[in-house]
């Protein structure tokens, strides 16, 4: 594992024994990010990360650098390391797959969580396609939530008549709408499975058509090809 | 708790407009699932498996599922009768039946395939399945071929890449509901003049001078096999007339063409 890696893979691995009961902080930006450089503060996270004790994070505070174990603000982070240029490896969906299935409930309940999220696709026209996918260094999977509740996976059409889709996909990784009529508004409810505290991925639009994602405390629209980023 | 997951087509014929229809679960440890799989599998997914009924209009107003219900609401402005295909997976702890009731009109059929047997067929009231062992030899291709006109030859050829040991075309699990080897239309006659599977090739001659319209579109099922440790790929081909073409499903990723060349497909 390339510890250089500024990926969300080398940080969640190491913390795999970790008894995080702080959910928030679960997530290598830590609750306060600093707005200057939070993508610096990730790789000095996985750079140093070898190096903290993993009861450095049981306490929920932030992922501050240097293995310092005080909270945020006390002392100044290190100048990190730029990241190396090597792109971070493509990880076998299979990885994630089993990372995901191999917790136990009480581990998947504290680091791996599900966010709800709704996704509302506008104006999507007439023999068109929406196509949304997780970018394939993302530690997460699309499912229909953990609880035996009656809210998992929907697919409506909200201000149409009918759902004038000619076919649609939704699975793990990856999920697409083909109309064949013109299209107001549909809205896809489902659940985010993974310890990051927030996704990111792609989308193909046809000219003319939004996306909205909707998350507990986050929304992000596109339009075209887009890549997004969503906290959850 | 050994988790399994058991890829599902739910076929829905004769269902009525502006309804509330439901698939609901009752045994602990079964529920639906989006599933998991690689980034290309089926999921949850509509009318996208190859044999589809050939409409392009919908029925449906919302579909949603949680662990134990699926739910279809059809819209006021859907013509009276529709049929659609609906794919989805079931995860279990290790149960090998399921138990349940469906709410449909009582035309409406659900004809359920469970991994590779042969479909239950469900109607509004009680139902049931029974969920086989796993296929650890076996994967099932599931191919729509078009466009064969009368006197069309179409040939599918499988390979791996070298190295991956051996694959070949079998008729499948020795089990009773395995769904076997399988050849059907649903438009008309297949008017086929001879037919040849081998283990490398699977050969359809359409009769030269058949009476069956030109666009039928042919259904085939058949397995592959593989003799020591599964292939990450295989690979087909198709070498056929013009103006044919061939959808091909192996096991439950999504769809693709076979091209005139090697065509790779993940198991």
């Amino acid at each position: 594992m390339d510890p250089n890696a500024t990926n969300d893979k080398g940080k969640d691995k190491d913390k795999g024994g970790d008894k995080d009961k702080d959910k928030d902080a679960a997530g290598p930006q830590g609750p306060g990010k600093r707005p200057d450089r939070p993508k610096e503060a990730d790789a000095a996270t996985d750079v140093r990360l070898d190096d903290v004790p993993p009861t450095g994070d049981a306490a929920g505070q932030t992922m501050a650098p240097a293995g310092l174990s005080s909270p945020l603000g006390q002392s100044a982070p290190e100048i990190p390391q730029a990241p190396t240029p090597d792109l971070p490896a493509a990880i076998d969906f299979k990885e994630i797959e089993q990372y995901m299935n191999s917790q136990g409930d009480g581990f998947a309940q504290a680091n791996s969580q599900y966010h709800h999220l709704t996704i509302t696709v506008s104006k999507l026209r007439a023999n068109s396609k929406m196509f949304l996918n997780m970018r394939e260094d993302q530690w997460a999977m699309w499912t229909a939530g953990s609880r035996r509740g009656m809210r998992g996976v929907a697919i409506e059409a909200t201000k149409d008549p009918v759902l004038y889709l000619s076919s649609f996909l939704v699975n793990a990784r990856e999920m697409y709408l083909q109309t064949y009529a013109d299209s107001t508004e549909m809205q896809i409810f489902l659940y985010v499975h993974t310890p990051q505290t927030s996704l990111r991925g792609r989308v193909d639009l046809p000219p003319g058509a939004s996306v909205t994602l909707e998350s507990r405390s986050d929304r992000s629209s596109l339009i075209g090809l887009s890549s997004f980023s969503i906290e959850f | 708790m050994h988790e399994k997951t058991i890829p599902v087509v739910l076929l829905f014929s004769n269902v009525a407009a502006n309804s509330n229809l439901s698939i609901n679960l009752t045994t602990p440890g079964v529920k639906w699932s989006l599933g998991g799989g690689s980034p290309d599998s089926l999921g949850f997914s509509y009318n996208v498996i190859p044999d589809i009924p050939n409409q392009t209009t919908s029925c449906i107003k919302a579909i949603s599922f949680d662990d134990d219900q699926l739910t279809v609401v059809t819209a006021e402005a859907a013509p009276a009768s529709s049929s659609f295909t609906l794919t989805l997976a079931l995860t279990t702890d290790g149960t090998d039946y399921l138990q349940g009731y469906c709410s449909l009109n009582n035309d409406a059929i659900v004809y359920g395939y469970f991994g590779a047997e042969r479909p239950v067929q469900w109607r509004n009231g009680r139902i049931s399945a029974v969920l086989n062992g796993t296929m650890n030899q076996f994967c099932p291709v599931l191919m729509s071929v078009n466009g064969a006109n009368a006197g069309a030859r179409v040939e599918i050829g499988l390979s791996i890449p070298d190295g991956e040991g051996a694959v070949a075309w079998t008729l499948g699990p020795d089990y009773d509901n395995s769904m076997g080897l399988s050849l059907y239309s649903n438009t008309g006659s297949i008017g086929l003049s001879q037919m040849n599977y081998t283990a490398n090739r699977i050969v359809l001659q359409t009769a030269s001078s058949s009476s069956s319209s030109q666009n039928t579109a042919i259904g085939l099922v058949a397995f592959v096999t593989w003799k020591t440790e599964r292939p990450r790929y295989i690979y087909l081909s198709l070498f056929s007339d013009s103006g044919v073409s061939v959808n091909a499903q192996v096991g439950n990723t999504q769809p693709q063409y076979i091209s005139p060349t090697t065509t790779l497909f993940t198991l």
